[in-house]
């Protein structure tokens, strides 16, 4: 690194001060010889320097990423990472800087140990993270998010990549166990960037993406379809449409009629500055995403403001406010026979799109139940708008030296408002829907901390009193048969007939936590830690006890180390501890009444109450999960190799189970404290610096997880069902099935064999007894990979970088139902679309064809659907991102220093897969089921969209 | 200095004193307490209001009637995603059926919220009258779902209460039996017979449970218990007694119900709430897939944009007199393509891939009314509000004839008036006198397959008939062999869905479906 542009050199407690130049250059006049002065420069360490004599200086700096006194952030705390005796991922923002994520979620994919990441896709939508494994079976398996020491239930949403400073992701008993009930599926803490003193900065990036679908499904052309249709039903298609066809003049491509081009636009300013005694920061966002399938888009808008000031000598204030406004327009691309990709795969190429009259034509050749996929994305798109607003007040005392109470404040408000439309052109009767959700979470944070050093012995410990309450209010009216379309959705008294809804919950948790952290001589650290939990979500068993214990041995400080050089900073860790999860709504457990509504043929519905189908259950209590852990790190090469290395063993017991109650009891379910999940696995990341020179240094971190989930006990249940997600065209017990010994998410179905000399599909017979039923049914495969990987380079040449980033995934399957539904014959996907189909049916290629003849009588086609003939392997290699930057300094841009980025995303996959993408997933309806149950089940996931954005970043 | 500590006292103060059981002590605003339930009559309407949504959840759809594919007038595709229907039909369900499961499951659950109201309704202070209405209600779901539900699986768990029991014992079909009529004898004796405000009472028609239409269940019930497995004949005498009771109500023109003239109007949209049905469930496509008739396209061929879940077997058709009722049941003639002006052709024509006679009792017209067969059939609107009529009045008349006719051994003037008023109407030449008992009973059984042919949501449907009669061997028999029929001259056409090779009779067995294997693994018990 050469000369820095732009430090800030100030005299220490005036306003006297300055920038360094083109050079590096800098002088001051007025400096007194007891005079100190403060360099700083993001990115580097601050210094200090005492003036004295001498009239010049020659400064070095320092990079922050110094790993000995690098500071971690643990919950209710910081804590030197040396120090540190538990399992924590650090992400800086480093990490991600030249991939253009607009989502903060997008950051995590890949790049830590331990962490599984899968996005939607989607502008805007859903991304599931799992932190090694999920533990509970019908319950979420989302960590908790806690940004600044506030709980944010509003996950990651709304949030502005660049606010972040770093993303430390808890593993460990001992580092979770401090969130104790909510600790159970890992923490992502999330620190973000506050104003310095004495630096100012003026940030200004802008990002233009054009995405494109990277990979399309091959379907038959309208010619195709329609001579194989004769085939099937003779002369329904004339020869004068045929030769229509042929020469292009009727039909329609539907994939070329949803997918676009996407743009999508990202402009971030920062403003941050300060003195000594107040220090601010600033920040704005605009995103703008449309997606490369029409009328899918997704808009937020940020604004962010940090104050941090030391009042008085004692007193210390953060005071921060996040706001953001997100609005969204997507398609169905759930799991689900109306998953718009897979409608569009499915329609007949031999339709037009719209009649005379301007409605839009149904597929009355193979699509059969479906709406048109162009009308329901041009003219039925709903829209959802989502307002956050987080805000806290910290206030910190320093009581006496080591002592400090600090209160921190939150509050986490969510207003989301969704709207809904159906019209006549598309659909067979006109709709509407507004609703309405407001949640407001509060929290309170009262933390005393002492930290004290004797001799050899260093002592932290921390008492913490937290209170959260989280209230929700919804409210909806949708209605039928619109009086006069015109008014879309914003006028409810247009509907003939309407169902209003409304809806209360409100959940508290009190808690208590303790933690000593203790260190002699810098090489023994033990480290334990204690919460108790009230939580109002239980009736008789409010409280939970959450304890943890780990202990670490800095070899590497021992003496007799520091006569070797093979390996630096060796450190063994270990850790157990107990940690929860109340993830149940509130009120579950009291067997609250049930509503229904019924009509009685009318328009308007009487209001009805019965016992429903669960029962009071005042006994339930925390789910516990206890993990053991064990890790090392180590350097070598003169650290120039790093290694981080854990093994896990993560067991659910007591966990929360929905037992089912027989049918003939009213059928429902109710909870339970039944299951035992084991998750084990390693995640290691490897961190090393291959060149580093003057001009050209080359840095690669690569991070895997390994990671075996297993189902230990049901209490006494054999199996647990998966939802019907696509109901009447899978079996109606799911494709998906929990079984003691298997892991959660995976495939239950038939062993396909092939065709027989009729051109039937066949399966392989289990219990041997004649007929194929469900019985015959075993374990194919599983949902959640064993191996994940990723891979990130970052090169540097002069003024250039390059950052190359792969993410890897090995060992998950995915039942490809898009597959079927187009080659297969079923009741709503009654004909074929995907080429493929064409030289590998029976009618073509005998028996050892794939698929039987369009004229097949009495197929299988329901099994074949849930069988090994449609499950393919979704392991995969990927290049996520490559991105080449070009730093152009003030000097030569006399106005700022620039960085130009160019970077694409998703330049190649290897992969087997024959879908559109193996690691993208149409995830499940959370009103369908546990999505880990019922993962992995493509029916048309949002398209791999690749994409190639220009970025430039200008530093004032 | 001082200031510090002051502030830190006072939060801590601050904190003391918030109460921590008040914090954590759950307040389900807008929610209801079974607790407190039934605590006026607006509750008391409110349960038997619940009760009647799970009673419209048995037959939403087709799922929960698959188990009526099993008679002789129904079939289906063999193919497309028609499997479970197809199952039943040839005798050969899994346990896995998604109609096993549903009917099942749907039945139970509307016991379930009848078992509520009749545990817990005595609670609500209230006149005797609205109690004896509730609980009427109630009781009679109860029995019709056990109705159905013995007649499906024979011995099942009986379940009269709301407890949750992973080790329920098997009832005999016996036991089940009489508790139906315990129940609907109790509702005989409780009930009404008219009603007036809705609703109860809708477009003219009593929508909750009358008298009458009790004692028209109950005779039904009877003629049941007379026939397989029970075969208890002294109920024949009971069938005739109550069948008897509601006819003279109505004769008396104390009781609403009629014959509609025409029989084109028996199903006919624009005659829903007609006082021809006994016992019905009302059904509203306001709601779609909610609480609408979801049947709308069920009879339509998928060949023609319907979906085509229950054709007409050959043998039935060909079998089933001609005359209005026989053209009101399957489309006379089949407009090619479904398409405005096109040509009207035969089933057996070689562009209809069905190759079955096509019903048209569910479907619509384009306009969302009658349905008529040389224009084409709606294929939008997919669901309507089409009542489905479980019990309709020309069953009572024809009951009573059978009953009465098994009972006394020969038929009495009024059993001919009865079975004739039916014909007559079907425009079939009345019976004349000098009948045997035997033989005039076996008419108007017959008689009955032919009114409610393909209607698969009727309480009593063609495979109920054969099964009490011992009929559904014969059917088995037939489709093994799977005869072709000449259907029109020199035609000759057979069935499509096969009974597999390994599949043989084996009684009890093959008439009951299995028990559901959701419920068999939750209860060793429930095994034949």
């Amino acid at each position: 690194m050469g000369p820095v542009t732009g430090a800030n050199i100030i005299v220490k407690g005036t306003t006297n001060g300055t920038i360094s130049d083109i050079d590096g250059k800098f002088a001051l006049d007025n400096v007194s010889t007891d005079a100190v002065l403060q360099i700083s420069y993001i990115g580097y360490l601050p210094q200090e320097i005492e003036v004295s004599n001498q009239a010049s200086f020659n400064i070095v700096l320092k990079e922050d990423s110094q790993a000995i006194d690098e500071v971690v952030v643990v919950g209710y705390g910081t804590v030197r990472k040396a120090d540190l005796a538990g399992s924590v991922s650090v992400l800086d923002n480093k990490a991600f800087k030249d991939q253009p994520i607009t989502q903060v979620s997008d950051a995590l994919q890949g790049r830590v140990s331990g962490v599984q990441a899968q996005s939607s896709g989607v502008p805007g939508g859903t991304v599931k993270i799992r932190v090694r494994g999920s533990g509970s079976i019908n319950r979420s398996n989302d960590p908790l998010y806690v940004i600044d020491g506030i709980v944010r239930e509003s996950g990651l949403t709304g949030l502005n990549p660049e606010d972040i400073q770093s993303m430390q992701i808890l593993k460990d008993a001992s580092s979770t166990a401090i969130y104790g009930s909510r600790g159970a599926n890992g923490v992502v803490l999330i620190t973000t960037k506050t104003g310095k003193a004495n630096s100012r900065q003026i940030m200004f990036d802008a990002r233009l993406g054009v995405g494109t679908v990277a990979k399309r499904y091959d379907t038959l052309n309208p010619y195709e379809f329609a001579t194989l249709y004769n085939t099937y039903r003779a002369n329904t298609f004339s020869s004068d449409q045929l030769s229509a066809f042929q020469n292009g003049t009727a039909g329609t491509d539907w994939q070329d009629e949803i997918f676009q081009n996407g743009i999508t636009q990202d402009y971030r300013l920062t403003l941050s500055g300060g003195s000594d005694k107040i220090q601010y920061l600033v920040s704005g966002n605009f995103t703008g995403e449309d997606g490369v399938v029409i009328e899918n888009n997704n808009k937020r808008y940020q604004a962010r403001a940090n104050i941090t000031s030391q009042l008085t000598d004692w007193l210390h204030l953060t005071a921060d406010v996040n706001a953001s406004h997100n609005v969204r327009r997507s398609a169905n691309f759930n799991t689900g026979k109306d998953n718009i990709v897979n409608i569009a795969m499915n329609y007949a190429p031999v339709l037009g799109i719209k009649n005379d009259d301007g409605t839009y034509i149904r597929d009355n050749y193979s699509a059969l139940t479906q709406l048109n996929p162009i009308g329901l994305l041009k003219e039925q798109m709903g829209e959802s708008m989502t307002d956050i607003v987080n805000a806290r007040i910290d206030l910190k005392f320093d009581i006496l030296p080591g002592l400090t109470f600090t209160t921190s404040n939150g509050i986490d408000y969510n207003d989301l408002k969704g709207y809904s439309f159906g019209t006549k052109k598309v659909d067979s009767k006109s709709s509407m829907g507004n609703n309405d959700a407001y949640r407001m979470t509060l929290q309170t944070t009262n933390n005393f901390t002492y930290a004290g050093k004797w001799g050899d012995h260093a002592l932290t410990a921390a008492a913490v009193y937290e209170a959260t309450q989280s209230e929700y209010r919804y409210l909806s009216v949708s209605g039928q048969n619109l009086l006069t379309e015109s008014v879309g959705w914003w006028n409810a008294n247009m509907a003939s007939s309407r169902n209003v809804d409304n809806k209360y919950t409100k959940w508290g948790l009190v808690s208590g936590i303790a933690r000593v952290m203790y260190n002699f001589k810098d090489r023994y650290m033990v480290t334990g830690t204690l919460r108790a939990d009230g939580s109002s979500k239980f009736t008789e068993d409010k409280w939970g006890w959450f304890p943890s214990i780990a202990a670490a041995w800095s070899m590497g400080n021992e003496p007799f180390m520091q006569q070797q050089n093979v390996v630096q900073d060796l450190k063994v860790r270990a850790s157990y501890g107990v940690i929860g999860s109340q993830a149940i709504d509130p009120y579950e457990t009291m067997g609250l009444m049930k509503q229904e509504l019924y009509a009685f043929g009318g328009t308007s519905k009487y209001t009805g109450y019965w016992v429903g189908q669960t029962k009071s259950t005042s006994e339930l209590s925390w789910e516990t999960t206890h993990q053991f852990d064990i890790g090392i790190d180590f350097g070598v090469l003169n650290h120039r190799l790093n290694v981080s290395l854990d093994y896990f063993d993560k067991r659910t017991k007591d966990g929360l189970l929905k037992r089912t109650i027989p049918n003939y009891d009213g059928g429902g379910s109710y909870w339970v404290n039944a299951a035992e999940i084991s998750n084990r696995g390693i995640d290691f990341s490897v961190n090393a610096t291959i060149f580093d020179s003057q001009d050209f240094g080359w840095n690669t971190t690569i991070n895997g997880t390994y990671l075996k989930n297993e189902v230990k006990d049901l209490a006494g249940l054999d199996f647990i069902s998966g939802a019907d997600v696509v109901s009447g065209m899978i079996p109606t017990d799911g494709v998906a099935r929990i079984e003691v010994g298997q892991p959660i998410g995976s495939f239950y179905g038939y062993e396909w064999k092939g065709l027989d000399e009729t051109g039937h599909d066949t399966f392989v017979d289990r219990n041997e007894d004649g007929i194929i039923d469900s019985e015959d049914r075993t374990f194919i495969g599983k949902a959640n990979p064993d191996f994940t990987l990723g891979w990130n380079n970052s090169l540097r040449w002069k003024n250039w970088d390059l950052n190359m980033f792969f993410t890897g995934s090995f060992g998950a399957d995915r039942p490809n139902l898009v597959r079927f539904t187009g080659t297969a014959m079923t009741g709503d996907f009654a004909f074929v679309t995907l080429r493929e189909y064409i030289n590998d049916n029976f009618a073509t290629k005998g028996q050892s064809a794939r698929y039987p003849a369009v004229t097949v009588a009495g197929n299988d086609y329901q099994s074949a659907s849930t069988s090994t003939k449609f499950l393919e392997s979704a392991s995969y290699f990927r290049l996520d991102n490559i991105s080449l930057s070009y730093n152009l300094p003030k000097t030569v841009a006399k106005f700022a220093d620039l960085r130009f980025t160019f970077s694409c995303q998703n330049v190649f996959t290897i992969t087997g897969y024959k879908g559109m993408d193996p690691a993208g997933i149409s995830f499940v309806d959370p009103g369908t089921g546990s999505i880990d149950i019922n993962d992995g089940i493509d029916l048309g996931a949002y398209p791999l969209t690749r994409s190639y954005t220009f970025g430039i970043r200008m530093n004032f | 200095m001082k200031t510090k500590y002051i502030i830190c006292a006072l939060g801590l103060a601050m904190l003391s004193t918030s109460s921590c059981n008040d914090f954590l002590k759950e307040d389900p605003k807008g929610q209801l307490m079974t607790e407190n339930f039934f605590a006026s009559q607006d509750e008391l309407n409110m349960a038997t209001y619940a009760l009647y949504r799970k009673v419209c959840d048995i037959q939403v759809n087709t799922n929960p009637t698959i188990p009526s594919w099993q008679g002789d007038d129904l079939t289906t595709n063999s193919g497309s995603n028609k499997q479970a229907y197809a199952e039943v039909d040839a005798f050969h369900p899994t346990d896995a059926n998604k109609g096993v499961d549903a009917s099942w499951s749907t039945g139970y659950a509307a016991i379930k919220a009848a078992n509520y109201i009749i545990l817990n309704a005595e609670k609500t202070p209230t006149t005797e009258e609205e109690l004896n209405i509730a609980i009427g209600q109630a009781k009679y779901w109860r029995a019709a779902n056990y109705f159905w539900i013995v007649r499906r699986w024979g011995q099942v768990p009986l379940v009269l209460d709301n407890e949750i029991n992973y080790e329920r014992p098997l009832a005999s079909v016996e036991e089940v039996y009489n508790q139906i009529v315990k129940d609907l004898q109790d509702c005989v004796a409780t009930l009404p017979t008219s009603y007036s405000t809705a609703p109860r009472h809708i477009n003219g028609a009593n929508i909750y449970i009358t008298k009458q239409a009790a004692q028209a269940t109950l005779a039904a019930v009877y003629i049941a218990m007379a026939g397989w497995p029970l075969k208890q004949t002294q109920y024949y005498a009971s069938a005739a007694e109550q069948a008897k009771a509601v006819i003279d109500g109505v004769n008396k023109g104390d009781y609403e119900y009629i014959l509609e003239p025409d029989y084109k109007n028996v199903y006919a949209i624009s005659h829903n709430y007609t006082n021809e049905t006994v016992v019905g469930i009302n059904y509203s496509g306001s709601f779609q897939w909610d609480e609408d008739s979801q049947m709308t396209n069920s009879n339509l061929f998928e060949s023609l944009g319907g979906w085509g879940d229950g054709w007409g077997e050959i043998k039935f058709w060909k079998e089933f007199p001609a005359g209005p009722r026989k053209d009101a049941t399957y489309n006379p003639k089949i407009l090619k393509g479904n398409k405005a002006g096109a040509e009207l052709i035969d089933w057996w024509d070689e562009d209809i891939p069905e190759q079955h006679p096509m019903f048209s009792i569910f479907s619509i017209g384009e306009d969302g009314g009658d349905y008529d067969y040389t224009k084409p059939a709606n294929t939008s609107a997919m669901t309507n509000d089409h009542r489905h009529r479980l019990i309709r009045y020309s069953e009572v008349l024809l009951w009573y004839a059978e009953a009465q006719a098994r009972a006394d051994g020969s038929p009495n003037a009024m059993a001919y008036e009865c079975l004739n008023k039916v014909r007559e109407r079907a425009g079939l030449e009345p019976l004349q006198g000098g009948l045997s008992g035997e033989a005039f009973a076996n008419a108007a059984f017959q008689e009955h397959g032919w009114e409610v042919c393909g209607y698969w949501v009727g309480l009593v449907t063609r495979r109920d008939d054969q099964m009490r009669m011992e009929l559904l061997e014969k059917t088995f028999n037939e489709r093994k062999v799977n005869a072709e029929i000449e259907v029109a001259p020199g035609v000759m056409r057979k069935e499509g869905v096969t009974i597999p090779e390994s599949v043989t009779w084996q009684g009890e067995k093959s008439i009951y479906l299995p028990y559901p294997s959701a419920d068999t693994q939750l209860n060793p018990n429930l095994k034949r």
